[in-house]
Parts: C-alpha cells; sequence; structure tokens
C-alpha cells in the first residue's frame, strides 16, 4: 500500500479515535514515570545499562523467571517459570527446557522454541561479528540451543555451568520475535520491538519518551495499568516538581539529600533499595608509589566506609562484608568483613617505604551517586594517615583511565547471584583492570576463579570462593566502598515495589493501583 | 561588491571548516564513544567491537578525512546510540526548537526594544529606573533558576500549567517566557544605550534647531542610527535560533536541538554532535553576513566603504 499524507492523517485520526474510545471503556490509569534518560532503542541485548533495562523489562520476558520479591529486600534470587515451565538437567552441559503454551507475541506470533534457538544465535550474539557483542560475556559458556520440538528446547554449553539457569533468568536473557527481527533488523528491531512481555512498544523517542501500551493478552494475567510513560526529564529539580504539580505518578534517580524535603510531601511515598551493586576504588599498579601491594591495601583500610554511609547516604546504604553478598546463598561466605583501621595502614604505608609520593584520585562528579562528596572525604581520610592523595576531576572513563592517576572511581554489579557473576566478571581475565595492565600480580586469583568456573561440587566451590577473594583482597588491585542505595518517589496510589536491579518491574504482580 | 561578497564567503566556508574541525578533534581526544554508549562495565571484546564497527580504530587523521569527504557527499553519518542518519535525527528536533526559539525571539524584540527606546527618552526617569531594574535582573538570573521559579509557581502551586513535555503549546509557554526574558533585557540595555549615544549626537540637537518635530527626530535620525548596535546583538541572536536553548531545553523537557547536543556530548555520539555544530556554525555565519549586508542598507557610509567607494 502506498504510505501518502492523506493516509497517515487518516491513522492518526483514527488512532486518535480509537484512543480516547479505549480510555472511556478501559478504567484502568495511565502510569507516568520521570527518568532521567530513556534509552535510545529497545534492544533488550543492546541497552544494557540501567536506563535501558528498567523499560526492556516490561517489554520482554525470560525463560527463567528470577524472583526478586522472595526475598524481603527485593533481592530475592529463587527461580520461578518464566516463559519455561519447567527445566531439566540432562547432563553436566545440558539443560532442557518444556516451553509454556499458549503465550503470544505482541505481533501476535505464538511463541515457539524456534524464537528461543533465534533469540541465541551466534548471528546475534556470540559469532566474530555478532550484533551484540556485549551479549558474548554473560552467555560465553553456551555452545548452542536446540529446537528438540515446537516446545521444547536444550541449551548446551562448553564447559559444566552451574549459572546456566540464572544466565536465563538474568542479562541478556529476553527473548525476541524471530520474525520481527528478521525482517527489521537490529536497528529496525530496536525500534519497533516485539517481546512477550506484559507491555507493548507504542512509542520510542528517544531523549523524549517511550510509550508502552498494556498487552491484555499477556501469559501472567492483564497489566495493572492501561499505559506506561517513561518521560525522559534529565533535571532533577524538574523531575521532582514534575512529580508535585502531578505530571507525573512517579520518578527515579533521587540523589539521597532530596529524600528528607519529599518525605515530607502529602500523598507522596520515596521508597528505596539497597542496589546488588558495589561502588569500587580501583588502584593502579603501575602508578608511583602503587607498586607495593601494602601501600594499595592501606588506601583501603584508611576509608571509614560507616561513615559514608551515614553522613552520605542517611543509613540507606550499605557496607558489604567485602565483595561477598547474602544474595549468593550458600555460597555467601559469611564473618568477613571490611576493616576500618587508620593505624594498620599507617604500619602498612611505613613497611612499604611508602615515601609520599602523590596519588592522584579521578572521578566523575555526577556519573555514580555521591562519587565527588564521597571522594572529597575519602581524600581527607587518606591523608590523615600520610598519604599525599590529590583529588582531580574528570568529565568520562576516557579521562579518569588516561595515564597520570592511581586511583579511580567504578562500580560492580552483582549479575547474577554467584561470585562468577560479580567479582569474577568485574575483575577477571576478560575484565579491563587485567586487559589494561592495571592489575598484573593475578595468578592466584584467576588461577581459583578458572578452576571454580569448571567445578560443580557446592563445597569444593565455596572453597575456591574464598581462596579467589583472598586473593582479591591481599592483591587489592581495588576496594569496595559500599552498596549505593537507589530512590524512587510515587503517589501513594501506586502499589509498586523496587528490585535490586534498575529493573522496573511493571508485571502484574507487582504494580496496583488504590 | 562581488568582491566583498567572495571575501565575506570565503572567510565564512573558513569559519565552519575550523569549527567542525575542532569539534572532530576535541569530542575524539576527550572522550571514547565505545566507554560512553556502552557501560564502563562492558568486556574489552564489546568495546573492541564497537569501535570497530565505527571506524574508530583508524588512526585519527584518517577518520578526519574520512568525514571531511563523506561531509562534501552529503553524508553526515549516523547516531551511535541507535543507528539513524545524524542528519534526519537534528532535522526532526529542528522544528521543536524553533517553536520556542521563534516566538521567544518575537518576545524578545516586542518587549526588548520599545522598552529601550522608551527608558532612553525618559531618561532618569522612574520608568528609566524601572527599566533598568528589570533588564539587569532579567539578564543575571540563570535561565534555569528563572525556569525553575516559573514552574514552581505557576506548575506546582498555581497548577496552571504543565512543568515540562512537549505534547501541546501550554507546554512552551514556560519555557517561551523564560527564553524571552534574559533576551529582551539585553534588547533592552542595548536599544537604550545605543539611542542615548544617538540622543547626544550634534546631528540630533542641531535637527532640534531646524524645528524638526521630536517625533520626527526619533524616527528619521536617532532610530536609524541607533540601530546598529541592537541590529548586530539581534543577529547574534537569531543565529543561536537553531541550538540557543540548551538549558531551557533540560529545564522543561523539551525535546529539540540543545538537549540533543546535550545528551550527544555526553555519549560522545560524534555524527550527531558534529552535525548539531555544523548547522549552528552555518546559522552563526548566515546571520553574521546578514547583518553586514543590514549595516551596509542601514548606514550608506558603510555601504560606500564595502563597494569600494570613497567620499567625505
Amino acid at each position: 500500500m502506498k504510505f501518502t499524507r492523506r493516509t497517515a492523517l487518516v491513522s492518526a485520526a483514527v488512532l486518535a479515535v480509537g484512543d480516547r474510545a479505549l480510555a472511556q471503556t478501559d478504567g484502568r490509569p495511565v502510569l507516568t514515570i520521570g527518568v532521567a534518560q530513556v534509552p535510545p532503542t529497545l534492544e533488550p541485548a543492546r541497552e544494557l545499562s540501567n536506563v535501558g533495562t528498567r523499560v526492556t523489562y516490561s517489554v520482554f520476558d525470560t525463560l527463567i523467571r528470577r524472583d526478586f520479591l522472595s526475598s524481603p529486600d527485593g533481592g530475592g534470587s529463587k527461580l520461578v517459570p518464566g516463559l519455561a515451565t519447567e527445566w531439566t538437567r540432562v547432563g553436566p552441559k545440558e539443560l532442557v527446557l518444556r516451553l509454556r503454551r499458549g503465550v503470544k507475541f505482541h505481533n501476535g506470533d505464538e511463541f515457539t522454541a524456534d524464537d528461543v534457538v533465534y533469540t541465541f544465535t551466534s548471528q546475534r550474539m556470540f559469532g566474530a561479528d555478532a550484533l551484540l557483542p556485549e551479549a558474548r560475556s554473560y552467555f560465553a559458556t553456551l555452545e548452542g540451543v536446540d529446537a528438540l520440538d515446537p516446545h521444547t528446547v536444550r541449551f548446551r554449553t562448553r564447559a559444566p555451568d552451574v549459572l546456566l539457569e540464572h544466565r536465563l533468568a538474568s542479562w541478556c536473557g529476553w527473548i525476541v520475535n524471530k520474525r520481527a527481527y528478521e525482517s527489521l533488523g537490529i536497528d529496525g528491531f530496536g525500534r519497533a520491538p516485539v517481546g512477550t512481555g506484559p507491555y507493548r512498544a507504542r512509542e520510542i523517542l528517544p531523549d523524549q519518551r517511550i510509550v508502552l501500551d498494556a498487552f491484555d493478552d499477556y501469559w501472567m494475567g492483564k497489566p495493572a495499568a492501561r499505559r506506561v510513560v517513561f518521560r525522559e526529564i534529565p533535571e532533577l529539580a524538574s523531575r521532582v516538581a514534575a512529580l508535585q504539580a502531578g505530571d507525573v505518578d512517579m520518578i527515579t534517580n533521587i540523589p539521597p539529600d532530596q529524600v528528607p524535603q519529599l518525605r515530607k510531601r502529602e500523598g507522596i511515598d520515596v521508597r528505596s533499595v539497597v542496589l546488588a551493586n558495589v561502588h569500587v576504588l580501583t588502584f593502579d599498579e603501575r602508578g608511583a608509589g602503587m607498586a607495593d601491594k601494602r601501600v594499595r591495601r592501606a588506601l583501603g583500610l584508611a576509608i571509614d566506609r560507616r561513615l559514608l554511609v551515614e553522613t552520605l547516604w542517611d543509613n540507606a546504604a550499605s557496607v558489604p562484608p567485602g565483595h561477598n553478598y547474602p544474595e549468593y546463598g550458600d555460597m555467601f561466605l559469611a564473618g568477613r568483613q571490611l576493616r576500618y583501621a587508620p593505624d594498620e595502614a599507617r604500619r602498612l604505608l611505613k613497611e612499604a617505604g611508602y615515601g609520599g609520593e602523590k596519588i592522584v584520585y579521578r572521578t566523575m562528579p555526577n556519573y555514580y551517586t555521591n562519587a565527588l562528596k564521597a571522594a572529597q572525604v575519602i581524600v581527607e581520610m587518606w591523608k590523615a594517615v600520610g598519604i599525599n592523595a590529590e583529588l582531580q576531576i574528570v568529565e568520562n572513563f576516557t579521562q579518569m583511565r588516561a595515564a597520570g592517576a592511581q586511583v579511580g572511581n567504578n562500580s560492580n554489579s552483582t549479575r547474577l547471584p554467584d561470585p562468577l557473576g560479580a567479582l569474577w566478571i568485574s575483575w577477571g581475565p576478560g575484565s579491563f583492570f587485567q586487559t589494561g595492565k592495571t592489575w598484573t600480580s593475578t595468578q592466584a586469583f584467576n588461577d581459583a576463579g578458572r578452576a571454580l568456573e569448571a567445578e560443580t561440587d557446592p563445597a569444593r566451590r565455596k572453597a575456591l570462593f574464598t581462596a579467589m577473594l583472598d586473593a582479591w583482597e591481599d592483591e587489592a588491585p581495588g576496594t569496595v566502598l559500599y552498596q549505593p542505595a537507589e530512590f524512587y518517589a510515587a503517589r501513594k496510589r501506586v502499589k509498586w515495589r523496587p528490585y535490586t536491579f534498575y529493573f522496573m518491574d511493571l508485571q502484574p504482580d507487582n504494580l496496583r493501583f488504590e | 561588491m562581488m568582491r566583498y561578497l567572495a571575501i565575506r564567503g570565503l572567510r565564512a566556508i573558513l569559519t565552519i571548516a575550523f569549527v567542525v574541525t575542532f569539534a572532530f578533534f576535541i569530542l575524539r581526544l576527550s572522550g571514547d564513544p565505545a566507554l560512553l554508549i556502552l557501560s564502563p562495565e562492558a568486556p574489552p571484546e564489546a568495546v573492541e567491537a564497537f569501535r570497530k564497527s565505527w571506524g574508530l580504530d583508524r588512526p585519527l587523521w584518517e577518520q578526519y578525512l574520512r568525514y571531511f569527504v563523506a561531509i562534501f557527499e552529503g553524508n553526515l553519518g549516523r547516531s551511535m546510540r541507535d543507528g539513524r542518519p545524524a542528519l534526519d535525527l537534528v532535522m526532526d528536533r529542528v522544528p521543536a526548537t524553533l517553536m520556542l526559539t521563534l516566538p521567544a525571539f518575537a518576545l524578545k524584540l516586542l518587549i526588548g526594544v520599545p522598552a529601550g527606546i522608551f527608558a532612553a527618552l525618559r531618561r532618569n526617569s522612574f520608568v528609566d529606573r524601572l527599566v533598568i531594574v528589570c533588564s539587569v535582573a532579567g539578564h543575571s538570573v540563570p535561565s534555569f533558576v528563572l525556569g525553575l521559579v516559573l514552574v514552581l509557581l505557576f506548575a506546582v502551586n498555581l497548577n496552571w500549567l504543565p512543568s515540562g513535555g512537549a505534547d501541546n503549546w501550554k507546554h512552551a509557554i514556560l519555557p517561551v517566557v523564560t527564553l524571552g526574558t534574559a533576551g529582551a533585557a539585553i534588547i533592552a540595555r542595548f536599544t537604550r544605550s545605543a539611542m542615548l549615544e544617538v540622543l547626544g549626537q550634534p546631528y540630533v540637537r542641531a535637527a532640534l534647531a531646524k524645528g524638526v518635530p521630536w517625533p520626527s527626530v526619533v524616527w528619521r535620525h536617532a532610530l536609524p542610527n541607533a540601530a546598529i548596535p541592537t541590529v548586530t546583538i539581534i543577529g547574534f541572536m537569531v543565529g543561536t535560533l537553531i541550538a540557543g536553548a540548551v538549558v531551557v531545553e533540560s529545564v522543561f523537557s523539551w525535546p529539540g536541538v540543545g538537549r540533543m547536543l546535550v545528551v550527544g556530548v555526553a555519549n560522545r555520539d560524534l555524527a550527531v554532535v558534529q552535525c548539531v555544530l555544523l548547522l549552528v556554525a552555518m546559522c552563526m555565519v548566515a546571520s553574521n553576513f546578514t547583518v553586514d549586508l543590514l549595516y551596509g542598507w542601514i548606514d550608506p557610509r558603510l555601504r560606500a566603504w564595502a563597494t569600494g567607494a570613497s567620499g567625505h
């Protein structure tokens, strides 16, 4: 059909009339969320940042779901059926999943094994010129996926992978519609995505808004909102004003110092969650004075993390027991802690023969919440134990990682509830720190990590994690500061709970209105 | 005249080439798009693949050469964030920005020029003092502060207008007023100063001595001579119509070119930023050129100089 101006006008009129009619017959509210940024596309394995996953989580589903609400802190790691109703290990390197029947994609296609196979093809995720190179790291162990019948698939891995089920429930595991992807290509699909999630994309306007409509054929039931609008409001003050004026129902990315004011507003609730993420300082061992690991350890020992959490985060953030988190379940190492020991720091500096070499700490002012304030405090803490520290403020990671600095900041996400999904991804052989040679004394850490990848016995896995974490803390290529908190403010009628990831779960079981 | 136009044209091309070159090198040397568009935790192979796919692994001089050749072929590159042609993305945003900047420009002229003239004609009166105070205040209050105050008043407290967005004409009111206020203050100050200077000139006294009526002195002798500095500043404002609302667009979440520029710079979306800067440079050059022509039209002495004529 030829697309003329007349066609466009008629379509617009039909849509407008249809919209109004729908609004009159559909009593469900529209949920408008003010966010600092919206993603430019909705390709779920390309938009892997907090900005992207916040939206794509409502458009796509995974085969297995991680039930975040199985834990009161919103960080549960219990696995429950998603697009797959059951799954079975048929060998150390094979997992067979039975797919849910009757699930529809937003374009009306029935969900089948072909879509699963296509989602994990080498052309999309693994090949030399894969469309989504970032996805490769999440499924590095995967060898291939076979459709055994229209509703059964088999995942094969190169080596035993105890985390495969968790990988399928997490980043990059979102299932795409094969027919739409093949016909539109990666860019076209990113602008007109087709998934099986509770909401389908209606309008994607980069830097403006993303509008999702309820997908009433959703397999978990009718979504609670008729429409969800993610409206980009980059300025914090403008986001707060929009919430107060009633232009939006919820806002995200609120810094801790704004929370007390918002709590005083009638009809508004502030909800916070400690994220599955840690802010870390990274130490470049090539820098002057940094080659001796005792100096690097002293830098970590001189930081009073609890003071930072009390003063900068109003106690909403959390100091974890090292790069080691309770959500690991049986792999969590109890009894460890991050110590504040300034006297020991002084002693280590003396033993290392630290001669007052300047240690430059580079940070970006706004990339990580409270990064600049924390840096200013930390520099003073270091000076108090005799470290000649200097703070430099830079704009981006390229400038931070340029020569001339010994300390930078970073964050490590716990992508999977296991050390392999956190410490190993962030600091392992494929990480910037090892490939960029900021950390070279890696043998003990890498040996333990590689053994952990291949190990399936729970007790031996735990011992290997202990060895890996010991090596990391002993060599001190970086140090953990704290797990930051994320704050949301919403109208009280919006009943919704945040997760420890940036995913905004708007599925029927986590969103309702009063 | 042709020689004058040729020199101006050459200067314009050099200016645009300088802006484009400067932007090209500064953007590439100050941030790696791969680390900004992918997450900082992206694996090195993903970063390398990204660099390769966008040609960022090539030597800088080669990237520059390719970019310049592409410009002459009309290809301004693609956005690294969503793959669309940069020119299409920018041109999609131009109407939204003009929806703010054109009414704001009209507001600046409608308030600034009469206020400046009126204040000069009533020098040292209450009206003059009021115009000075308002123009200093309008000029010195940052637009993001004014914008937020207006939002607090009209959106949060009175609930008369939306706090931001761009859904209908009501959304444009607060940003237009914010943009227009500062500009009107500047124009009023320039116009007042220029008028005061001209009103003290001997030819104005001579006209009055000859018995020319006061309105006619103002209209025919003072205003044309006072127009030069005002036209200069107005010309500058015309040049910023395309991307002159960076702060206001951010405060009001207005999807214009200014907002696109901020996001583009933050993400080092090179093609988009370069495309915006190219457009801004072209607008500035065109605006300056028009102002130069207007000088000649307003002041015959400048016209004579430009055409090479001599005289006394």
